[in-house]
């Protein structure tokens, strides 16, 4: 029971981040094309920079992707021997699984396209 | 009190739970006027066109690209089926459901890279085959693949949504058909590619963090983990057994195989590729596909404990294994809270996808099919138009759905046949040398062959045999050629839907020096 109330208030402490974060981040785009079309006198249906995909290294963007995608594989098959071996790893899946709010959450705020 | 649960004695009761039908209409209405609510905050801020409602300015963030992308590929059928292969194939059942799904997204990648830089105006995949290879044949059979792959989506979540509903509340299959599709079109209608990418961020928390809150409780009511494991530990080692060949046999290879295919022809990732900024895709890809492991994975868990309950498959009645999440949870005397977040996982990833495909559709019929047919309507013709797709796609979601023919057999055989354009869309992507006359032979030659091998022999072998047409057939048959396509002239065609008059068209029977020599 004290995991089970340990995963609630987690889960709720996480929920809050991720809606508030997201909230953030919808506001911030608002305000981005509010200000593109005041600038441009256009209604909002201007692209956001094309020099970004023009400027894009296709090759280096690539780089490394195939070793994360094995990565992923073995962190998965890892953690399945793991839940056939040993009843405590059972635990570490709902971990994840809110891991998953984590990650959103975090992806909001490192965006490296974000100008504000 | 004890931090971990301990084993006990007495083997888990189970007995049903006996929630009304209102309750489960509360929930999905509920959730359904939750995200028409923000569907309408999105409409409000963010659309004023056509381009808008099915690119969202091409301004996806991170944040909202990572959760959109977890969240479309998050199937309602994926949350029950990771439950029912574990019941079925104990840990080695859950490993081949869940890592050819997390690494299908991942795959995406180079994909994903290499085409935006190449077009990085692009709205569709069929627009990208249509300016490669300049060719009707080849850019219609495109049309049907992606077009047919999207309403297979939408009747594959259907029935993830009819099961659990049919399970746990008893309701009408009709009725919850009507319903899911009247509430998902609705607030598709309103915000495109914006709403559907906001909702599905949403969702994606809707449908891991009460996935855990309910997978934890379920360990907790059972007598935790180590019971569990000691109760399936005795039915046999085959349960624990990761390697065991008769599950990759059985489904795991087809399925692993099948998946690529589906995220390669699902235009649901495409209009987010070109929706969102370029340097995000390739971490947006990893990090979608990453951390949608833990989500299936952790339902998954589900399958262990009823086959530590003692369900046996004749309890699951006509649903079969799929079935088995949604009964675990609605016999084991769990409070009517945590069966309804349970029920909220399973309707949330089916509304997700489905706006998803919905959202995709819209930018077909645009891209592809209005703007080809009528070149120069009016913006405000062309919004209502590209709106109106999503009804009707809706209706046609509805005519199979109700018609009484069996649309997991058709899903299953446009699954298959997508997986013809694998290597065909992989080859146009990134080898210049690739023709239409190959794209267009490999494809017709790859079903003429897989498909009947797949009726008679197996779907495995079905599968093999297709692909490895495809591949023979391109390459030869491109070798065989001397065109070379210039990607810079995909980057040079100007966007559609853009504000900015498109190039003049070459006159009739004026072929432009530098154009490859079509079939």
């Amino acid at each position: 029971m004290v995991i089970f109330v340990i995963g609630v208030v987690v889960a709720i402490l996480v929920a809050t981040a991720y809606i508030g974060l997201g909230t953030v981040d919808f506001l911030r785009i608002r305000m981005e094309l509010r200000q593109t079309a005041a600038r441009t006198g256009q209604a909002t249906g201007e692209d956001g920079p094309m020099e970004d995909a023009e400027a894009l290294d296709a090759g280096r963007e690539t780089v490394g992707f195939a070793w994360r995608a094995v990565g992923g594989v073995v962190a998965s098959v890892g953690l399945l021997y793991a839940v056939s071996h040993l009843w405590w790893s059972w635990y570490a899946l709902p971990a994840l699984a809110l891991g998953t709010g984590v990650a959103v959450s975090v992806a909001f705020v490192i965006d490296p396209t974000r100008t504000s | 009190m004890q931090l971990f649960d301990m084993p006990t004695a007495s083997a888990v009761i189970l007995h049903a739970s006996h929630l009304s039908r209102g309750l489960g209409i509360a929930l999905m209405c509920g959730l359904g006027l939750f995200m028409l609510g923000i569907a309408q905050a999105v409409r409000c801020n963010l659309v004023r066109t056509t381009h808008d409602f099915i690119i969202a300015h091409r301004r996806i963030s991170l944040g909202f690209g990572v959760g959109s992308v977890i969240s479309v590929w998050t199937w309602s059928m994926a949350v029950m089926l990771s439950s029912a292969e574990a019941f079925t194939w104990g840990t080695s059942g859950l490993m081949w459901f869940v890592v050819p799904n997390g690494l299908a997204v991942v795959a995406l990648v180079p994909f994903a890279v290499y085409m935006r830089k190449r077009m990085p105006r692009g709205y569709t995949l069929i627009q990208f085959v249509r300016q490669r290879f300049q060719n009707e044949l080849a850019t219609m059979v495109m049309f049907l693949g992606v077009a047919f792959l999207l309403l297979s989506t939408v009747f594959i979540n259907l029935f993830g949504v009819v099961l659990v509903t049919g399970v746990i509340f008893g309701l009408n299959k009709t009725l919850v058909l009507l319903l899911t599709l009247a509430i998902v079109m609705l607030y598709s209608y309103f915000g495109g590619l914006w709403t559907s990418t906001i909702t599905a961020t949403l969702a994606a928390l809707l449908v891991s963090t009460p996935a855990a809150v309910v997978v934890l409780y379920v360990l907790y009511k059972v007598g935790g983990p180590h019971a569990v494991f000691s109760r399936v530990d005795r039915l046999g080692s085959r349960q624990f057994d990761l390697w065991r060949g008769d599950t990759a046999a059985q489904f795991g290879l087809s399925l692993g195989l099948g998946l690529i295919a589906v995220t390669i022809c699902d235009q649901s990732f495409w209009q987010r590729i070109w929706g969102m900024r370029p340097q995000n895709l390739a971490r947006t890809f990893v990090w979608a596909g990453w951390w949608f492991y833990p989500i299936p994975l952790c339902l998954g868990l589900l399958g262990l404990v009823a086959l530590g309950a003692g369900v046996q498959p004749s309890d699951l009645g006509s649903f079969g294994a799929g079935g088995v999440g949604p009964y675990l949870v609605s016999h084991l005397g769990l409070p009517a809270v945590v069966i309804c977040l349970y029920v909220l996982t399973v309707v949330t990833a089916c509304y997700s996808a489905m706006d998803g495909a919905f959202s995709a559709i819209s930018s077909l019929v645009a891209v592809d099919i209005i703007k080809r047919v009528v070149p120069d309507i009016s913006e405000k013709k062309l919004f209502r138009l590209t709106k109106l797709s999503i009804p009707v796609a809706g209706l046609i979601g509805t005519v199979v759905v109700n018609s009484g023919i069996d649309y997991v057999s058709l899903v299953n055989f446009v699954f298959f046949v997508d997986i013809a354009f694998v290597v065909p869309v992989a080859l146009a992507i990134f080898w210049p040398r690739y023709s239409s006359s190959a794209f267009i032979a490999a494809l017709i030659l790859a079903e003429a062959i897989g498909i009947p091998i797949r009726q008679e022999v197996s779907g495995l072998w079905g599968i093999i045999a297709c692909l490895g047409t495809s591949t023979i057939v391109s390459v030869g048959v491109s070798l065989l050629s001397r065109e070379r396509f210039d990607f810079g002239r995909l980057a040079e065609a100007t966007s559609e839907l853009s504000a900015v008059d498109p190039p003049p068209r070459p006159e009739p029977g004026v072929v432009p020096t530098d154009a490859p020599q079509t079939a």
